[in-house]
């Protein structure tokens, strides 16, 4: 019958007498008439019927006992916990654990970060491209060396340098040892006196010439930008320093063209150039060097206003200037360019 | 006295240091929160294990008792919630322990292949006249959690559809058509031994 399915849902309901008085009636008059529900209501109630009558089964006797059991193991945990942290040693004692548990965790993947005046450091893991790059400007470093009229120093006296040059040191290693240590470690191989070349600064002061006798003190410096207070340290270790007491660092998206752009700069407001590499050198963006140096004499107010000029260049990505310079009086400053891949 | 005041009174004796007042609590309901545990999950060990569970989550926190409501509906909402927990961690302990029954046992001796108990109930039960209960409450463990939880309250409880909806806290309508759902899937799985 059409109704059917419609009044079977009621029936369970009406069955329980949970129905309103309109649903019971429209329910009885269809169930008067029709078998089927009549059947299917006395199925629901047998359905009923027999879980009702379903056997009750006793819990055990000793669920009591059990029970009991378990409450007074339940009392001596909490009892144990609540003298834990009532003793102070103890408390203290437990609070350290559970802080160095949490720094565990929070630590387990994080490295050691560098500050920033040795970001370029960093690059002591540098990506296979860049390595190449190295070895590249080395091997060129060797032959102007050795073709050079003042050479004195041959290829068989390199291959330490070789090594090292090629040598990639783990960033974890380096963090794990710590900046100090390794900065350490370069300058006891630069004492050695031996020429390594190691950073595109010392391939930019090649390029310059003239100043082989300090080409010690370069190795000196190991080939690292160097914080400024390392510069310092270093200034003490070596009393002819390449280095300039004060950098400003400036990172380029393409050496060649900052290099025009500052040049320019130090034209147009007559701030003097100690030395400078070529423009034209390695004008191919692939045979660029990382980085290169150029050295100015400048004063505190004529660096403000080449900072400001730098802020207009779209070459520049970012820069960092030295933290203190002299307030009167010009100073010797190495602007060191250093390429950032784009 | 009625059985809402006791209930009330032997709490208060409990709160105030009476320990043998939670005794009477729990012999007077241990078979009520037994019984739903097991028709609720279907296995004796299980029930009787999550029946002190039960006891002794409500041994720590009677002190959170509000004397609005009944004692018994305090109870079979932990009880019915207590259970929907522990069949998720038995339905993930099922499907983690599922094998194939196509691969061989391996044992010491070699392997052997996998058998199965009949779910057509022993001779010995059907000598005890159990076979008709085994298969309902097979039946019943059948059905999926909400319509066990009103079948359950309603038809092996006895519970009023007002308690049902203040249980489970739902309405009555929702009540009305749980049951109705849950007694006619019984009714097909059952018509054979009516």
């Amino acid at each position: 019958m059409k109704d059917c399915k419609h009044i079977q849902e009621y029936l369970s309901a009406y069955l329980d007498q949970a129905l309103d008085k309109e649903k019971v009636s429209l329910v009885e008059e269809h169930l008067r008439v029709c078998e089927v529900c009549e059947r299917e209501l006395d199925n629901i109630r047998k359905i009923s019927q027999v879980l009702g009558s379903l056997e009750k089964v006793e819990p055990p006797p000793d669920f009591l006992e059990k029970l009991h059991e378990r409450i007074e193991k339940r009392k001596s945990l909490d009892r144990f916990l609540r003298g834990l942290f009532s003793n102070p040693g103890a408390k203290v004692f437990v609070s350290l654990t559970l802080l160095s548990f949490v720094l565990l965790i929070l630590f387990r993947n994080i490295n050691v970060d560098y500050p920033l005046g040795v970001r370029h450091e960093k690059a002591v893991s540098r990506s296979a491209v860049e390595q190449e790059k190295i070895t590249e400007l080395k091997n060129d470093k060797i032959t102007q060396i050795t073709s050079g009229e003042k050479g004195g120093y041959d290829e068989s006296r390199l291959p330490e340098d070789k090594e090292y040059l090629t040598k990639e040191v783990p960033y974890s290693q380096v963090a794990s040892e710590g900046i100090k240590q390794f900065y350490e470690h370069t300058i006891k191989k630069g004492e050695e006196g031996v020429s390594r070349g190691f950073t595109d600064e010392n391939k930019s002061f090649e390029s310059i010439g003239g100043y082989e006798d300090k080409r010690k003190m370069s190795v000196a410096g190991a080939g690292a930008v160097l914080p400024q207070s390392d510069y310092r340290r270093e200034s003490a270790l070596s009393k002819e320093n390449y280095y300039s007491d004060y950098a400003l660092k400036i990172e380029v998206n393409n050496l060649t063209e900052a290099l025009i752009e500052i040049k320019s700069i130090l034209n147009r407001r007559n701030i003097e150039t100690v030395s400078s590499p070529e423009t034209t050198l390695d004008a191919v963006d692939l045979k660029q060097p990382v980085s290169l140096t150029v050295k100015v004499k400048i004063t505190s107010q004529l660096l403000a206003v080449f900072i400001d000029d730098l802020k207009q260049l779209k070459t520049v990505s970012a820069f960092f200037s030295p933290l203190q310079t002299p307030k009167e009086g010009s100073f010797p400053l190495d602007i060191q360019l250093k390429r950032i891949p784009r | 006295m009625s059985k809402s005041s006791e209930d009330n009174t032997l709490i208060k004796r409990f709160l105030g240091g009476d320990v043998a007042a939670f005794d009477e609590i729990v012999v007077k309901y241990k078979g009520l929160v037994f019984n739903v545990c097991l028709k609720m999950l279907g296995n004796y060990e299980e029930a009787l294990d999550l029946s002190q569970d039960i006891f002794l989550k409500i041994y720590g926190s009677l002190k959170d008792f509000r004397y609005e409501a009944q004692f018994s509906t305090y109870l079979y909402k932990i009880v019915l919630n207590f259970c929907r927990n522990r069949l998720k961690v038995l339905q993930r302990r099922r499907r983690k322990e599922a094998f194939s029954i196509d691969n061989d046992l391996a044992t010491e001796d070699g392997t052997l292949k996998r058998e199965f108990a009949s779910d057509n109930p022993n001779p010995r039960d059907v000598l005890d006249g159990k076979e008709k209960e085994a298969l309902i409450l097979n039946a019943i463990n059948s059905l999926n959690h909400d319509y066990k939880e009103a079948v359950i309250l309603r038809d092996v409880e006895g519970l009023k559809y007002e308690e049902i909806a203040g249980i489970l806290n739902i309405d009555l309508g929702t009540v009305k058509s749980r049951l109705s759902r849950a007694r006619h899937i019984l009714k097909e799985k059952l018509e054979g031994i009516l």
